[in-house]
This record gives structure tokens, C-alpha cells and sequence, in this order.
């Protein structure tokens, strides 16, 4: 019967327990899209968001439970590895994951909730026109509240939310090729339909959402080649099967530059990951995807996005880069200033908070290249608390960038935010300790972040890195610093002035806004207004501003939780 | 190894007080209270400060006395405990001579500021209460810079220190605070950036050499000092410059130094006093503290750098100061002349200059501040910052004349005046070891000289003119100097003024008045009046410190001597004495 010369086929082991997390969130993403079509419309907002917050919240506990008793493994036939990598990862993805949600399930701010009602109707159209205005008030943008106020948002926001959540917590953990290609399309696509699903300013929305789908599916092209070749050399889709292969090969040692199917395959593979991570040059989706995506989403983005690619990153570069690192941090190193740079100089020149934010990510992406390039366990760690102080500061600069509206939709723009301060001292105060945290002052969470990237990356003999590090430090401080001298040095300015000088266009944001039709120009005259926050935002608020404080004064709390010892499993 | 008053921990306590008292009136005057409640509640914080600071004095003093610097111990009255094990940080504080000098003169200036900012006249919707408050926070903040005992807290305190500042300057100070506190704050983090780097690169370093006795990375300072030698000099040298740049561009070193003028002349005159006084001196404290411990080997190395600096600040600053026509642009030029003197002695390496250069910098901060603070109740009586709008003020105000002779007389460190006693030790301690940048730096003191009294007699004698002397001059009389023409200050109409005494007419028009004002004056009126009691009142403690630390140093000098030659030892040089025998 059994023919000797083919070996057995094994089932593979499966350890359904490791990947429970991943399992809980995709499961109920699919009850959520379930609940779209089965629960009435008046009652699918609870549910949903209960349901996404419950999941979401179940998995971080689940997470902590089975990080805390070390319930370590690889598993599907090695294409998923649950360590200590994985844990950290997932646990400072979900833990960010409740606040953004938190943002896209307030509904205080923007009556109905800050995503369109029905994305299908072309904007402008009667239909556009009525889900926003509602049926019965004809007159005012906002209906009071005994009037039938705006048509309540779409809730597939929340199942698309928990998908690329689900996305995020595979891909850090995907330890073959094809699971982490797999994982990468998963955590994009349901963000490609969030950023184009905002309620005001809807072209510019739909705009990100296109130019983000269409440069993300160009790079999952990439991708995909790159990992297409990496098999050709390999032989194997196995992260340890290439490792062993980079590592043993005899031809490996020195000469290992020549072998062109690896280096063209690793380049490729790096060249997305890079992209998703918004490091520069790979970042030029990133200022207009953030400027025109819902804020929460933003927020999402660029906390939990980060996240999920730079565990993924330390994963592929703690495999595959040491025995070739003498090619790769050179280039590493390349794309690290570049990514500081760009992120800092052409932040200077931005005149919309949103998109200030989304260069300041860009330098960040630079700042935390550094630890991932240091391929240590501090370097390692020392990412991982970088993202989750970073995260948590930008979570909660773009809550703060929600409140401050005019009209009915928001006030980015740099000048609408003078004298904040005045307005709304708590919020303003808030505001600064995020942009200290950015800028890496110390007794934020964003220093001790810095410090121990860069102390890793001195480690790693990366010291003129960090020393230009330093200096793109400064210069993104030149444009946090505007905001605080906006928000508390400025007096309050006439509305009405700022928005005829504007009128004629002088940001990228407001030139894009113009000659658009109604929608969209309805918020550009009436004056800016400060909204108090509902309990969702003041609790996300709240929570981040005490993390920022909090790991700044005793970093250690974060500090020992996110250990991240090596080797990692595969 | 002492029970009793010298081991208490004060450095924590007067790192604790002010920022307490900051939080307390900050939010006393968020919700409303009445200036006066916030003022004197700040004034009572700043009060109990100084206590603290006289009992700390007392303290080490006793300590010092049986012994407690020769036992091995470094630091008196310490506190420490863990911050952050996973780079081995603590939180340590602790006393020497020079961080017990420098925060008794915090302590000393920062009631004399409170009570000299009492009746500033504060940008619209600005609050004392917030204006005090950062005071107090700033002060915390300049305490814990002197007291850290571990590099990576000094680090710390040298960063935050600049946030209370940015918004002092930026928020409260005169037309172009704004870009000036942009400049400041920039440049001061690009600095502390690097030190950053430094401070990354100082704990790589001493995890590289620990590592060989079984122990990680370390950032406190007595340890630091202990394995100072086997640090490479290759290493040395770059995490010297990382230090270097930054506490050249606090100090400011002469190419670093163009912050200063800006912010030091846009600053309230209370801000200015304790930046000018105070904060700069962390650039020099921290050569003392860091540099020259630490980094021993790069010091030697690379002194001829600072030293050419110093010199060059010296003379560059003499020369610029001289030609200022904005009053408080001119106190901050011939402080960034004073930084070159005090650098010069830090980089001589011998007690004697060092210890001359630690009495410097309190006695520049006494000096200074006193000369800041006159110019600053000249400035608020008279409405511009240009020295062209003044002339023969001593017969206007006679005692705020007299006073500013004093205080220039002490800035051109005349004998008799604590100045002088400083940049003599200076001197003496630097010939022996470089006589040549010494005789170069000494050009300085008769260009001091030049421009300290060419500014006095420009201002205060001769006949009684200028356009914010003199009601009646038309304003449109004298060129406005670049400081006056966009002052919001209104060549004040009577009353306007914040200052009870706009207008003091000396004689009325029907009065003769042939008493006080015999010459050209007695028609006129002037726009303001002396110094009133409570002004003289605020200066005096100055002024005695002035004559005081003139005729008898010796108790600020037993304080800061075993610390500057323990720092000699430090460097790894052979002390150089004096060609006078220097002090002991």
C-alpha cells in the first residue's frame, strides 16, 4: 500500500488555544456582519458596538492571561508562532484597539456618528444631502435634538473594524510567506473601505480611500513577488526553513550579496512592510490617507497599523537580517534618515493638523526603524514601548483634533486652533502633554519611548544615526511647538477673517475643499466651536493622557511587561 | 556616617516645595482666586525656600567640617532611590559645594524676582497667578539640575527646566517674546538633544566597562566617576561634544550665544533676572559636573576648544555689549562677555580657577540680577529699552543712579564689589597653566570697563534729556533705537502706568523747585520719579550681597574650594597654586 519513497503525509498540529485571540476576533467580525443583515436598524448601533468592544477587550485580557502563563508554541504547521513577540504585539495592539474604537463609536461629536450614513449615495446628490440634514430639519446643518436629526452612520464600520483587527493579530504572528501575504490583505482591505466612509468632506475621504487602495494593492503586488522569489531561493515558504537556508548555506558566509533571488526577494518583501509601516520614502499615501480618512479611523491607523507592521517587521528582520545584516543595515540606515527627514523638514511646512500628524508619523516611523534595526532584545522591547507610548499620544491628539469643529464638520486647520487655550484650557493642556510626548520631552511616555530605542540603536553601533535622529528630533519640535504657541500664544482669531484668507486657498487641504459642492463647503464660514467631549472621547482622553504621564514617570510599569526575549519561535 | 540636620534629605525637599507651590497657585489662579492671595502665596513658597536653603547651608557646613567630603563620600544630604532599573537610573540628589551654591542663590534671586515682578505690567489676559507659578516650577526644576547626582536625572531636569521658561518668555514678555521663545526653546533642545545622545552614549560606554566586573550600564555619578579612566578616549570624545554643545549653547559659548540677546531683552525683567542669573549657569555647572569628572581624558584633550571659546566670548562679547543701544540686549551682551570668564577659569584645571569660576557664577548671578533689575524698573518708568531715550537720569532718580553705578561698578568687577574677587581668583588660578589665553581674557576687563561705563554715563549723567525722560520732548526728537520703536508701552500718559510713579512731576509749573533739581530741569517735568522705598527695599538684599561677597568671600569659598579640587584630582592634573598662594 505505502510507497516508500513518499513520505507520509502529517496532519499538522493545531493548537487552537494559541490563536484563540485571533479566532474571537475574526469570529465575531463574522457575527457583526451577520448582525448588519438580522438585527433591526434602530438597535444595530448597541450591538455592534458592544459586541466590537467586548471582543476586542476579551482578546487583550486573553492575551495578558496566556502571555503571563507563557503559553508559547508554533502551530498550523509552523505558519503561525505564538512568543513572546506575538504576546507583546497583540497586547499593545488590542489595548490600543479599545480607544480607537472607543472614537469611532462616539456619536457626540457628529450627531449620527462621524462615518456616512449610506456611502453609496454620490456626494451632493439629494440623498447625500438628506442623510446628513435629516428629514425634518430643513434649515440648520445640526437638528436639534427633538427633530429627526442625521440619518444614524453605517455600523459595518465595526465588523470592518474588527476584520482588520483580526488582520493586525495574524500578522505579526505569521511565521511562513503566504500566511503573512495573507494577513497583510486582511488587516488592508477593510481599512481601504474606512477611509473612504467619513460623513463630511466626502470626496477628499473617498479620494484617501482610493489612493490608499490603489498604492496599497500596487505594493501587495510587490509583495508578492518579492515573496514569490524568496520561494524560488528558499525552496520553502517557512520563515525557519529560509532563516536556516540564509544562515547554512555554504555560499552564504561572504558572497551571499550575489545571490540575487534573496537580496531582490528580502528588498521586495522589506519594501511593503515599510509601506504599511509609513516609513519614507514608502509614505506618500500616508499625509493624504490621514488627512481625508474619518479621524477615528486615522487614529486607528496610526496607532494600530504601526503596531501590527513594525512587530511584523521585527519578526522578518530578527529571522531573516543577522547573518546578512552587513548588506542590510547600510540600506536600513538609508531609509531610517530619509523617513526622519522628510517627516520632519515637510512637517514644518503643513498648515492642517491632521496632516502635521501624519508627518510626524513619518518621523516617528524613522525614530522607530532604529530599535527594529538594532535586531536585539532591547531594541526589540524598546520598539514595542515606543509604539504603545506613541500610540496612545496619537490616539489622543486626533480625539482632540475631532472636537474643535466648525460648522458641522472639522477645524484642522492650523490657524482655527488659536486660542484653544483660552476656549478650553483642559483640552489644550492635554493636547500639549501629547505634542511634549512626540517631541520627546522628558517625563512623557514619548521620551522614555525614544530613550530606549536610541539606547538600543547605540548598542547596535548605530550612533550616527541616532545623532541625526536627534537633530530631525528638533526640527519636529519646531512644528509641535507651533501648535502649543497656536493654541496658547495666539489670541483667539475672527473666524470669519481666517476663512476669506483661506478662501482662496493657500493649504493642500483647503485647495482640495474648494469648488466643491455643498457638502463640503458648508462648515468653512460658520465659527470655530470647541464640542465637549461625549463620555467615550473624555475616557479615551482621560486614559491616554494618564499612560503618556504615567510610563514618562515610571517607565518601568511598561517597561517589564513588554519584554521581548530572543530567539523567537518559528 | 552623620545623624542629625546635615543628612536631611533638603535638595528633595527644595525640589518638592516649589514645584508644590507652583501646582497650588496654578490652580488657585485657574479657578479665579484674587491676584494678591496668588501672589502672596507664591511669595510665602519662595519664603520658605530660602529657609530651607539657609538650613541646607548650615547643614553641609557641618557635614563638610567633620569630615563628611574626605570620607569618600561625594554628596551630602542625599536622597536616592530607584526610577528606572532597566537602565539602572535613580533618583538620586545630593549636595556639593557648587550645586549648594548655585541653588542658595536661586533661592536668594527668586523671592527678590517675585517681589520685583509684583507690579509688572503683564501681556493682556495673562494672570499673576499663572506668571508666579511658572516662576515657582522653574525654580523646582533648576534646583533638581544642581542636585541630580545622576546624569540621566540632570538630563531630565535640564529638559524640563524649559518648558516653564519657554512659556515665561513666550507668554509674558515684550513684543517679539514669541519668536524669541521659539529660539530659545529650539535651541536649547537641539542642545539637549545631543546631550541626550551623549548621555545614551556615557551609558553604553560604562555598560561596555562594567560588563568586565559582572555589572550593566549605569548612569550615577559617583560610579561614573570611579571607571571615568577606562572609558576609550575615542568614546570620550564624542560623548564630551554631545555635552559640550549643549551646555556651550546654556552657557552661551560665543558661536552658540545668539538665543540670548533675544530672549534675555523680550523676557519680563523677573524672567530675565533668574535667566540670565541662574539658568545660564547650568551650561558652566554642567563642564564642572559632567564634563571634566566624567570625561576626563576628553577634557585635557579638547580644553584648548573651550578655551578658545572663552576668550573669544570675552572679547566678542565686550566688543557687541558696547555697542548696544537696547538696555537689556546690553546686560545679556556683557553677561555672554562674563560666560567667557567663567569658562576660562572651569578650563584652566586649577582650584584656584575653578573655584573662582563657581563664585562667578554666583556672583555674575548677584551682580547681574541687580544690574537686570535696574534696568528693568528704568525700562517700566520710562518706556523704552533704547539707551538713546535716556540722559542724565541720576538727576531725575538720584538712588536708582546710584544704584546702577554700584551695579555697574560690580559688572567692570571693580575692588570692593564681589566681581571682583571672582575674576581675580579667575585669573591668578588660570596664569599659571595658560597664561596666554589669561593675558588675552584680560583685554576683556578693560573693555568691560569701556562699555559698562559708556552705557552709565550715557544714561545717567549729563544734562537730563531724552524722550523717555522728558515729558516734554517730542518724541519724534531722537532716532528710536530698534528696542523702542515697537514697545507697546505708550510713551505713558499719566497714571497709565503699572508702575504707581508714571509721572512724578518734581516741580509744577507755579513751583520753583530750587532745591533738589538746581539746572536746566527745574521748568520741566519728567516723566518719572526715584526709586520708591519699597523698590529700594526689594534691591537691598543685592546690593548688601554686592559689598558683602566684596570684602569677605571666604564663606562662599570654604564651600566651593574641596569640590574644586576634588574636581582638579578629577581631570587627572597636577594643581597649579596660585602666584599668590591663592586661597588656602
Amino acid at each position: 500500500m505505502t510507497d516508500p519513497s513518499v513520505p507520509p503525509i502529517v496532519a499538522p498540529s493545531v493548537d487552537l488555544v494559541l490563536v484563540l485571540p485571533i479566532l474571537v476576533v475574526l469570529g465575531a467580525a463574522v457575527v457583526g456582519v451577520l448582525v448588519e443583515a438580522f438585527v433591526g436598524r434602530s438597535r444595530r448601533f448597541a450591538v455592534q458596538a458592544a459586541l466590537t468592544l467586548l471582543t476586542v477587550a476579551f482578546a487583550a485580557v486573553w492575551t495578558i492571561v496566556a502571555a503571563v502563563g507563557d503559553r508559547v508554541g508554533v502551530t498550523f504547521a509552523g505558519s503561525v508562532s505564538v512568543d513572546a513577540l506575538t504576546h507583546v504585539a497583540w497586547g499593545v495592539l488590542l489595548v490600543l484597539a479599545v480607544p480607537a474604537v472607543l472614537l469611532v463609536l462616539d456619536r457626540t461629536v457628529e450627531p449620527g456618528g462621524a462615518f456616512v450614513a449610506a456611502g453609496s449615495a454620490p456626494v451632493g446628490s439629494a440623498g447625500d444631502r438628506r442623510q446628513n440634514l435629516g428629514s425634518g430639519a430643513g434649515g440648520g446643518a445640526d437638528g436639534p435634538d427633538g427633530a429627526p436629526g442625521p440619518a444614524p452612520m453605517q455600523t459595518e464600520v465595526f465588523p470592518l473594524i474588527l476584520f482588520a483587527v483580526g488582520g493586525m493579530m495574524i500578522f505579526p504572528a505569521a511565521s511562513d510567506l503566504l500566511t503573512f501575504f495573507v494577513a497583510l490583505e486582511v488587516l488592508s482591505l477593510p481599512l481601504y473601505l474606512l477611509c473612504g466612509l467619513a460623513r463630511r468632506r466626502r470626496l477628499i475621504s473617498q479620494e484617501a480611500a482610493v489612493k490608499y487602495f490603489l498604492l496599497g494593492a500596487f505594493v501587495s503586488a510587490i509583495l508578492l513577488y518579492g515573496i514569490a522569489l524568496l520561494y524560488g531561493w528558499a525552496g520553502s515558504i517557512r520563515f525557519a526553513d529560509i532563516a536556516a537556508k540564509i544562515a547554512g548555506d555554504p555560499g552564504t558566509g561572504s558572497g551571499v550579496g550575489n545571490d540575487l533571488l534573496l537580496l531582490l526577494g528580502l528588498a521586495l518583501l522589506v519594501v511593503g512592510l515599510l509601506f504599511k509601516a509609513s516609513v519614507g520614502p514608502f509614505h506618500l499615501w500616508t499625509p493624504d490617507v490621514y488627512q481625508g480618512a474619518p479621524t477615528a479611523v486615522t487614529a486607528f491607523m496610526a496607532a494600530c497599523t504601526k503596531v501590527a507592521a513594525f512587530a511584523a517587521m521585527l519578526r522578518v528582520f530578527l529571522t531573516f537580517l543577522p547573518p546578512v545584516q552587513d548588506i542590510w543595515i547600510p540600506v536600513l540606515s538609508v531609509i531610517a534618515v530619509v523617513s526622519m527627514l522628510i517627516g520632519s523638514i515637510i512637517g514644518v511646512a503643513q498648515s492642517d493638523m491632521k496632516r502635521v500628524l501624519a508627518y510626524s508619523s513619518i518621523a516617528h516611523a524613522g525614530f522607530i526603524l532604529l530599535g527594529v534595526m538594532s535586531l536585539s532584545e532591547r531594541g526589540a522591547s524598546g520598539t514595542m514601548f515606543y509604539l504603545l507610548s506613541y500610540g496612545f499620544a496619537t490616539i489622543g491628539a486626533f480625539a482632540i483634533t475631532m472636537l474643535v469643529r466648525r460648522g458641522a464638520g472639522e477645524a484642522t486647520r492650523l490657524e482655527e486652533w488659536s486660542g484653544l487655550a483660552k476656549r478650553s484650557p483642559v483640552l489644550a493642556a492635554v493636547m500639549t502633554l501629547f505634542l511634549l510626548s512626540f517631541a520627546g520631552i522628558p517625563l512623557t511616555s514619548g521620551f522614555i519611548g525614544k530613550l530606549t530605542v536610541f539606547t538600543a540603536a547605540v548598542d547596535a553601533g548605530l550612533t550616527p544615526l541616532v545623532v541625526i535622529a536627534m537633530i530631525a528630533t528638533a526640527i519636529t519640535v519646531a512644528f509641535y511647538l507651533r501648535v502649543v504657541v497656536v493654541m496658547y500664544l495666539t489670541p483667539t482669531d475672527r473666524a470669519d477673517r481666517s476663512a476669506d484668507r483661506s478662501a482662496g486657498g493657500s493649504g493642500p487641504g483647503s485647495r482640495t475643499v474648494s469648488g466643491a459642492p455643498g457638502t463640503l463647503l458648508e462648515t468653512t464660514t460658520a465659527p470655530v466651536s470647541v464640542v465637549v467631549p461625549g463620555p467615550a472621547i473624555a475616557i479615551v482622553l482621560v486614559v491616554c493622557a494618564l499612560v503618556t504621564l504615567l510610563l514618562g514617570l515610571a517607565p518601568s510599569l511598561g517597561l517589564d511587561l513588554l519584554d521581548v526575549p530572543l530567539p523567537l519561535l518559528s | 556616617m552623620n545623624t542629625g540636620m546635615d543628612q536631611v534629605p533638603f535638595p528633595l525637599v527644595m525640589l518638592v516645595v516649589p514645584a508644590v507651590g507652583a501646582a497650588v497657585v496654578g490652580l488657585l489662579a485657574a479657578r479665579g482666586a484674587p491676584a494678591r492671595a496668588t501672589k502672596q502665596l507664591a511669595l510665602g513658597f519662595s519664603l520658605v525656600e530660602l529657609v530651607l536653603a539657609v538650613l541646607s547651608w548650615i547643614g553641609f557646613r557641618n557635614w563638610q567640617t567633620s569630615g563628611g567630603g574626605s570620607e569618600g563620600a561625594l554628596f551630602a544630604q542625599t536622597t536616592s532611590f530607584d526610577w528606572i532599573p532597566a537602565f539602572g537610573v535613580r533618583f538620586s540628589l545630593g549636595l556639593d559645594g557648587f550645586s549648594l551654591v548655585m541653588i542658595a542663590l536661586i533661592a536668594v534671586l527668586v523671592p527678590i524676582v517675585l517681589l520685583a515682578s509684583w507690579e509688572e505690567r503683564l501681556p493682556q489676559g495673562r494672570t499673576f497667578g499663572g506668571y508666579f507659578a511658572l516662576l515657582l516650577a522653574l525654580q523646582s526644576a533648576m534646583v533638581g539640575v544642581f542636585a541630580a547626582t545622576d546624569v540621566f536625572l540632570f538630563y531630565v531636569m535640564f529638559e524640563v527646566m524649559l518648558i516653564p521658561m519657554y512659556f515665561l518668555v513666550g507668554g509674558f514678555g515684550g513684543p517679539r517674546r514669541q519668536a524669541a521663545a521659539m529660539k530659545f526653546f529650539l535651541y536649547s533642545l537641539l542642545g539637549g538633544l545631543l546631550m541626550l545622545a551623549s548621555v545614551i552614549g556615557l551609558y553604553v560606554a560604562s555598560g561596555r566597562v562594567l560588563a568586565e566586573q559582572g555589572r550593566s550600564g549605569t548612569l550615577d555619578f559617583a560610579t561614573l566617576r570611579e571607571i571615568a579612566d577606562q572609558i576609550p578616549l575615542s568614546s570620550q570624545l564624542w560623548i564630551f561634544a554631545g555635552f559640550a554643545i549643549a551646555f556651550a549653547i546654556k552657557a552661551p559659548l560665543v558661536p552658540l550665544h545668539t538665543w540670548l540677546p533675544d530672549a534675555g531683552a523680550e523676557a519680563p525683567t523677573g524672567t530675565g533676572v533668574l535667566l540670565v542669573g541662574v539658568l545660564d549657569k547650568v551650561g558652566t555647572f554642567g563642564f564642572l559636573r559632567i564634563c571634566l569628572p566624567l570625561l576626563p581624558a576628553a577634557s585635557r584633550e579638547l580644553a584648548w576648544l573651550l578655551l578658545l571659546l572663552a576668550v573669544l566670548g570675552v572679547l566678542y562679547g565686550a566688543v557687541v555689549a558696547a555697542g548696544q543701544t537696547d538696555l537689556k540686549r546690553f546686560v545679556t551682551w556683557t553677561s555672554i562677555a562674563h560666560f567667557g570668564f567663567i569658562a576660562l577659569g572651569v578650563f584652566a584645571f586649577t582650584t584656584t580657577a575653578i573655584s573662582g569660576a563657581v563664585l562667578y557664577m554666583v556672583n555674575h548671578g548677584i551682580a547681574t540680577g541687580l544690574l537686570f533689575l535696574l534696568v528693568g524698573m528704568l525700562v517700566s518708568r520710562g518706556g523704552s529699552r533704547s539707551v538713546t531715550d535716556y540722559g542724565g537720569v541720576w538727576k531725575v532718580a538720584p538712588v536708582l543712579g546710584g544704584l546702577f553705578l554700584l551695579a555697574s561698578l560690580a559688572t567692570v568687577a571693580v575692588p570692593g564689589t564681589n566681581s571682583f574677587v571672582s575674576e581675580f581668583l579667575v585669573l591668578i588660578g588660570s596664569f599659571p597653566r595658560i597664561p596666554v589665553w589669561t593675558v588675552l581674557a584680560t583685554v576683556g576687563i578693560v573693555l568691560a570697563a569701556v562699555y559698562m561705563l559708556w552705557v552709565f554715563q550715557r544714561v545717567m549723567t549729563g544734562p537730563v534729556r531724552g524722550s523717555a525722560v522728558l515729558l516734554d520732548e517730542p518724541t519724534g526728537d531722537l532716532p528710536a533705537g530698534p528696542g523702542s520703536e515697537p514697545e507697546p508701552v505708550p510713551p505713558a500718559p499719566p497714571a497709565a502706568g503699572g508702575t504707581a510713579v508714571a509721572v512724578r512731576p518734581v516741580s509744577t509749573a507755579a513751583a520753583t523747585s530750587g532745591g533738589r533739581h538746581r539746572t536746566e530741569a527745574s521748568a520741566r517735568r519728567f516723566r518719572f520719579g526715584d526709586l520708591r522705598a519699597r523698590e529700594i527695599a526689594i534691591l537691598s538684599p543685592l546690593v548688601a550681597l554686592v559689598l558683602l561677597l566684596g570684602f569677605y568671600p571666604q564663606p562662599v569659598l570654604d564651600v566651593i574650594n574641596p569640590t574644586a579640587q576634588r574636581t582638579v584630582v578629577d581631570v587627572g592634573v597636577t594643581d597649579l597654586p596660585a602666584p599668590l598662594g591663592g586661597t588656602r
